[in-house]
C-alpha cells in the first residue's frame, strides 16, 4: 500500500479513517527527513555541529491550499496538473495541499486518498517538505467531501480554494466550502461560459459573508494594464482629462476554446478592466449593443450624467491559449482640448507602449515590459493576498453588470 | 506664490504603488565612477523594467570630459554604452531590448568639471532642454556620487547657477542625494551640513545610507511595531543585553587609500551600525513617516552615553588584522594591502559597549562589533533576555544553559530566530535550548529589490523616511568623535600594537576579554 521513496513518498488507501491519513503524513515526513539528513551527512554537508538542534529540512506552512476539479466531466490528466501546480506553489508559499478530483458521473461510488510528501529545494539550500493529499472521489460523494477535507486542513492558517473552470450554480461541495473558507480563486480568462459565469461570480461576491474574499487570476494579469492607465493621471497636467472621458476602446483576443456563444473571444479580462474604470470613475452600465467584432456598453457618469461608451473589440486568435488584452484607448476632452491616452501591446512582444496625445501633439511615451505570467505564477501572486480586495470586488460588481447586459442582448 | 492644489487620482487607489513620482530628471555627478556603474545604473534600469519610473524621466550624466571623444554626440554614445555595460554586468535582471531602447533615449550627457562655474551653465541649458522635450516640469534630483571632497563645491555651484528651486515657487522641485561618508568627524559633518543648508532646505536633502534600504533592516520596524507581543518585553526589565554584529570576511578590496583615512569606526559604525542600534532601541513612532521615524531615531542617538577620554580603554576595543586564512585561502594582513602604510594604526576591527541612557534601556549594555577579515560575513542583532526569575526545576543539571535569545539576521539567511528551552524526551526532567526559526526565503520566495532601487524611488516620491536627517548625522558623529578623540589621547600614553588578530579569526583576544569581564560572551553567528 505504501511506496516509500527518498525524495518523494506516496501512500494510497481506500476508505480509511482520517486519523490514518494524518498518521501517514507524519510517518512519510519523518522518513523523508531521515533520508535528507543521511544524504547531507554523506555529502559532507551537515548537520552543522554548531546548529545541531536545527533540522536539515523544513516542515513549515503558511497556508492551506484546496484545489477542486469536478463537474460532469473532468479532463484526463487533471490530477497530474493540479499536483504539479501544488508542487510549484509550495516553493513559493509553504503549504499543505488538498486536491480533490471528483468524477461525479462514475457509476461506482469510491473515495481514494493518496498522500504525497515531496522534498524540494528551498532558496536557502535547505530542503523543505511539501505535503499533499489527493482525494479522488467517484460517483455521488459530494455530500461527504467537506467532512473529509475540513479535518485535513492545518488549523489557524488561511485556506485558499482554487476552483478551475466556471463557478457552479449548484454543487454541494462548493456550497459547503463557500460557507466555511474565506478565500476563493477562479480564473475568468478560462471560463467556458464567460458572460454567464462572470455574472454569477459577481453575484456570489455581492452576497458573500463579511470576511470572505474573492480573487481572479485574470485580475492579477490586468495589474500592469491598470498601472499604466493610472500612471497617465498621476501627472497633474493630464489629471483633468480623467473627468472628461468620452469613450474607452478595449481590444482583446483569445483562442477558440473559450469562444463566447456569438463567436467572440472570452471578454472577461476586458470586462474587468472596463469594470475597474467604471467603478473608480462612478459610471453605471445601462445598455449593450452587439457588433460584428464585439459589443458596446453604454454608461452614464453618476455625477455629471455624461454618456460614455465602452467599445469591446474582439479578435479570435488560434495562437493565443487564453483571453488577453491587446490595447486600451481612452478618448477624453477637457476645456475644449481633445486628448487620447493609449496603452498598446506591441505585436508579438511583451512590451506595451503608453502614449498620450494631447491637442494633436504626442506628449509622452513610455515602454514597459508587460509580464505575461503563466497560471502557476499568477496563482503564486494571488496567494500573497489574504485581505479583501475592495477595488477588485467593485470592478467585479461593475463587470458583472456589464456581463449581465451583454447576455441579454446577443446578436444572432 | 501659493502651491497649486493637487488633484487626487481615483485610479491610483490600492494599486501596487500608492504614490508615484512626478516626472523628473536625475543628474548624476560622478557618472563614470564605481558607485554609478555598480549600483545607480542597474538600479535605475531595474526601476524602468518594473515600469516604476515616471513618464518623462531622464538621466543626465555629469563628469569630466573625455578628450579622446571628438564630439558631444560621441560622448553621449559612450555614456549610453557604459550605462548598458554596467547594467549587463551588475543588474539583477537581464536587458530587455525594447525597454532598454526607450530608456536609453532618455539619457543625456554633460561634460564638465565639478569646480568650473561655466560647466554648470551648460548643465542648466541641458536641463531646460530636457524639460522641454520630456515634460519634467523643472523637477530635479542631483546625485552626488563623487569623492566627498567635492560635495561642498558642487552644492555651491548648483546654488550659484540657479539650479536649486522648490515646489512653492512653481518651478518644480529640487532634491539632492548625498552619499556617505558625510564628514569625518563632528566638526566636518557640521561644516558640510552648513554648506549644504545654505543652498538647500533640509527637506530637499537626502543623505543616503544604503543599509536603510535593505528589506531586512526595514523589517526591524515591522517586527517591533506590527506585532503586539514583543514590545512589552523590549526593555531593561526583560533584556539582559544586546549584541549588534556586522562581520565581513573580505578585506578592504583595493580601497587602501580611503580606508587609511576612515577606519572601521568611521566606515561602518558611525553610519550603518548606529542606524541599526537606533532602529532596535527607538520608541514606537506615531506614524511611519519621515519626521515621526527620524524623531524617534535621533532621540536614541542623542541618549547614547558618551565614551570620552580614557573611558575608551574600558568601553572600546580596536584591532587590525594580520595575515591569515579565510575560507581556505591565505590572505595578506592589512598593512600588506595596496595603499596602506606599512606601519598603519588604522583599526579594521572595533568593539564597543554602549549604553542608551533613557528609561527603557537604563543599565542594558549594547555591544557593537564590526571587523574585516573575520571568519564569515554576517550582520545581525541579537537580543538576549534575562533568565526566568525563578526556576521550579531545582537541580542545576536540569537548568537550561542558555537564556532566551532573539536574533534578527540581516544577512545572510535573512530572518528571525528565537531560542527557548524545551524538555528533552525521557523519564527525567532534562531540558535543552532549541531554535524556532523564520527565514525570508522559506516563507517568501521572492526576489527583494536592491536597496538602491528602493531609496532612489523614495527620493523621487519625496519620502525621506529611510534617509538620515541633519540632527541624526550630527548626533552619531558626536558619539563617534568622542571615541576618536579618546583613542588619540590613549595613544599618547599607550602604544598601539597592531596587528592584533589573524585574518579569519573573530577579532583580537582583547575583545573576548572585554565582554567576558561582564560575565557574557560574544555570539558565534
Amino acid at each position: 500500500m505504501s511506496t516509500p521513496a527518498p525524495h518523494q513518498a506516496t501512500w494510497s488507501a481506500t476508505s480509511v479513517p482520517l486519523v490514518a491519513i494524518e498518521a501517514e503524513l507524519d510517518r512519510l515526513w519523518h522518513t523523508a527527513t531521515r533520508y535528507l539528513q543521511a544524504e547531507l551527512v554523506a555529502a559532507g554537508r551537515g548537520p552543522d555541529v554548531s546548529q545541531a538542534a536545527a533540522p536539515s529540512s523544513i516542515r513549515a506552512s503558511v497556508l492551506n491550499f484546496v484545489a477542486y476539479a469536478g463537474g460532469s466531466s473532468v479532463e484526463p490528466g487533471t490530477d497530474e496538473q493540479l499536483t504539479k501546480l501544488a508542487d510549484y506553489l509550495a516553493t513559493k508559499h509553504r503549504s499543505r495541499t488538498v486536491t480533490i478530483v471528483a468524477h461525479e458521473n462514475a457509476a461506482d461510488v469510491a473515495l481514494i486518498a493518496t498522500i504525497r510528501t515531496n522534498a524540494q529545494d528551498g532558496a536557502s539550500g535547505r530542503k523543505f517538505i511539501h505535503e499533499q493529499v489527493l482525494i479522488s472521489a467517484d460517483g455521488a460523494v459530494g455530500e461527504r467531501l467537506p467532512s473529509i477535507v475540513m479535518p485535513l486542513l492545518i488549523s489557524d492558517l488561511p485556506t485558499y480554494v482554487w476552483w478551475p473552470g466556471d463557478p457552479p450554480s449548484e454543487d454541494s461541495f462548493w456550497r459547503y466550502i463557500t460557507g466555511t473558507c474565506r478565500h476563493f480563486i477562479i480564473n475568468s480568462r478560462e471560463f467556458s461560459k464567460p458572460l454567464e459565469s462572470l455574472s454569477r461570480y459577481a453575484s456570489l461576491s455581492r452576497n458573500a459573508r463579511k470576511y470572505q474574499t474573492f480573487g481572479d487570476l485574470s485580475w492579477r494579469q490586468l495589474s500592469p494594464w491598470r498601472e499604466l492607465v493610472a500612471r497617465f493621471f498621476d501627472n497633474q497636467y493630464y489629471r483633468p482629462f480623467l473627468n472628461g472621458v468620452e469613450s474607452v476602446t478595449i481590444d482583446y483576443s483569445g483562442g477558440s476554446k473559450w469562444e463566447m456563444a456569438d463567436g467572440a473571444a472570452n471578454a472577461c479580462p476586458a470586462l474587468l478592466l472596463a469594470g475597474w474604470l467604471s467603478s473608480r470613475l462612478g459610471w453605471s452600465a445601462v445598455n449593450c449593443e452587439w457588433r460584428d467584432d464585439g459589443f458596446d456598453i453604454a454608461c452614464t457618469d453618476g455625477s455629471s450624467g455624461r454618456d460614455i461608451t465602452v467599445h469591446f473589440k474582439s479578435r479570435l486568435r488560434p495562437d493565443v491559449s487564453s483571453a488577453t488584452i491587446d490595447a486600451i484607448r481612452l478618448k477624453t476632452a477637457n476645456s475644449g482640448i481633445q486628448a487620447y491616452f493609449d496603452v498598446v501591446r506591441q505585436d508579438n512582444s511583451s512590451v506595451a507602449r503608453a502614449t498620450a496625445h494631447v491637442d494633436g501633439r504626442t506628449d509622452s511615451i513610455l515602454s514597459v515590459r508587460m509580464t505575461t505570467e503563466d497560471l502557476p505564477a499568477l496563482m503564486a501572486m494571488e496567494l500573497k493576498f489574504c485581505d479583501q480586495d475592495k477595488i477588485y470586488e467593485a470592478a467585479l460588481d461593475a463587470a458583472g453588470n456589464m456581463a449581465t447586459l451583454a447576455q441579454k442582448q446577443p446578436t444572432g | 506664490m501659493a502651491a497649486p492644489v493637487l488633484l487626487t487620482n481615483p485610479l491610483r487607489e490600492a494599486m501596487q504603488l500608492e504614490r508615484t513620482p512626478d516626472p523628473c530628471t536625475m543628474v548624476i555627478f560622478g557618472a563614470t565612477g564605481d558607485l554609478t556603474r555598480r549600483k545607480l545604473m542597474p538600479a535605475l534600469y531595474n526601476l524602468a523594467l518594473e515600469g516604476l519610473l515616471p513618464h518623462g524621466f531622464s538621466v543626465i550624466g555629469f563628469s569630466r570630459p573625455d578628450h579622446t571623444l571628438a564630439s558631444s554626440q560621441d560622448a553621449l554614445s559612450a555614456f549610453r554604452e557604459r550605462f548598458k555595460t554596467s547594467v549587463k554586468s551588475f543588474s539583477r535582471r537581464p536587458i530587455e531590448p525594447a525597454v532598454w531602447d526607450t530608456f536609453a533615449q532618455n539619457t543625456e550627457w554633460v561634460a564638465g568639471e565639478f569646480t568650473r562655474a561655466e560647466d554648470y551653465q551648460s548643465l542648466r541649458a541641458k536641463l531646460q532642454e530636457v524639460d522641454r522635450e520630456h515634460g519634467a516640469g523643472g523637477n530635479r534630483i542631483f546625485y552626488l556620487a563623487t569623492p566627498p571632497s567635492f560635495y561642498s563645491e558642487i552644492v555651491r555651484h548648483l546654488g550659484e547657477a540657479g539650479l536649486v528651486t522648490n515646489r512653492a515657487t512653481g518651478q518644480g522641485w529640487t532634491r539632492i542625494i548625498i552619499e556617505k561618508p558625510f564628514g569625518r568627524d563632528l566638526a566636518t559633518a557640521k561644516a558640510l551640513n552648513d554648506e549644504i543648508l545654505k543652498v538647500f532646505k533640509e527637506e530637499q536633502v537626502y543623505r543616503i545610507d544604503h543599509y536603510l534600504g535593505k528589506e531586512t533592516v526595514q523589517n526591524i520596524l515591522v517586527f517591533r511595531f506590527a506585532n503586539g507581543i514583543f514590545e512589552p518585553i523590549w526593555n531593561r526589565n526583560f533584556v539582559d543585553h544586546v549584541q549588534i554584529t556586522v562581520a565581513e570576511s573580505i578585506g578592504i578590496e583595493g580601497r587602501g587609500t580611503y580606508y587609511e583615512e576612515a577606519g572601521a569606526l568611521r566606515d561602518m559604525v558611525q553610519s550603518h551600525m548606529l542606524q541599526l542600534l537606533a532602529l532596535t532601541a527607538m520608541e514606537p513612532p506615531g506614524a511611519f513617516d519621515a519626521e515621526a521615524v527620524r524623531n524617534e531615531k535621533v532621540k536614541v542617538l542623542q541618549a547614547l552615553r558618551p565614551i570620552q577620554n580614557f573611558e575608551v580603554a574600558e568601553f572600546t576595543v580596536r584591532g587590525q588584522y594580520g595575515p591569515g586564512w579565510v575560507a581556505g585561502e591565505y590572505v595578506p594582513g592589512y598593512r600588506q594591502e595596496r595603499g596602506v602604510n606599512p606601519n598603519s594604526t588604522t583599526e579594521t576591527y572595533v568593539a564597543l559597549k554602549v549604553f542608551v541612557d533613557n528609561w527603557r534601556w537604563a543599565g542594558v549594555p549594547i555591544y557593537i562589533r564590526h571587523g574585516k577579515r573575520l571568519p564569515k560575513r554576517v550582520s545581525e542583532i541579537a537580543i538576549q533576555f534575562k533568565n526566568a526569575p525563578h526556576s521550579p526545576f531545582i537541580r542545576a543539571a536540569q537548568l537550561p544553559s542558555e537564556p532566551n535569545l532573539l536574533v534578527m539576521r540581516i544577512q545572510p539567511n535573512d530572518g528571525i530566530s528565537l531560542r527557548f528551552a524545551a524538555k528533552m524526551p525521557g523519564t527525567v526532567m532534562g531540558m535543552r535550548a532549541v531554535n524556532m526559526d523564520f527565514t525570508y526565503d522559506e516563507a517568501f520566495d521572492v526576489e527583494a529589490p536592491d536597496a538602491y532601487e528602493r531609496l532612489l524611488m523614495d527620493c523621487m516620491i519625496g519620502d525621506s523616511t529611510l534617509f538620515t536627517r541633519k540632527d541624526e548625522v550630527e548626533a552619531s558623529w558626536k558619539f563617534i568623535t568622542d571615541i576618536l578623540d579618546g583613542w588619540c589621547e590613549l595613544a599618547k600614553v599607550t602604544e598601539v600594537r597592531f596587528p592584533n588578530y589573524d585574518a579569519g579569526t573573530w577579532g583580537p583576544p582583547a575583545a573576548d576579554a572585554f565582554i567576558e569581564r561582564d560575565g557574557r560572551e560574544w555570539r558565534r553567528p
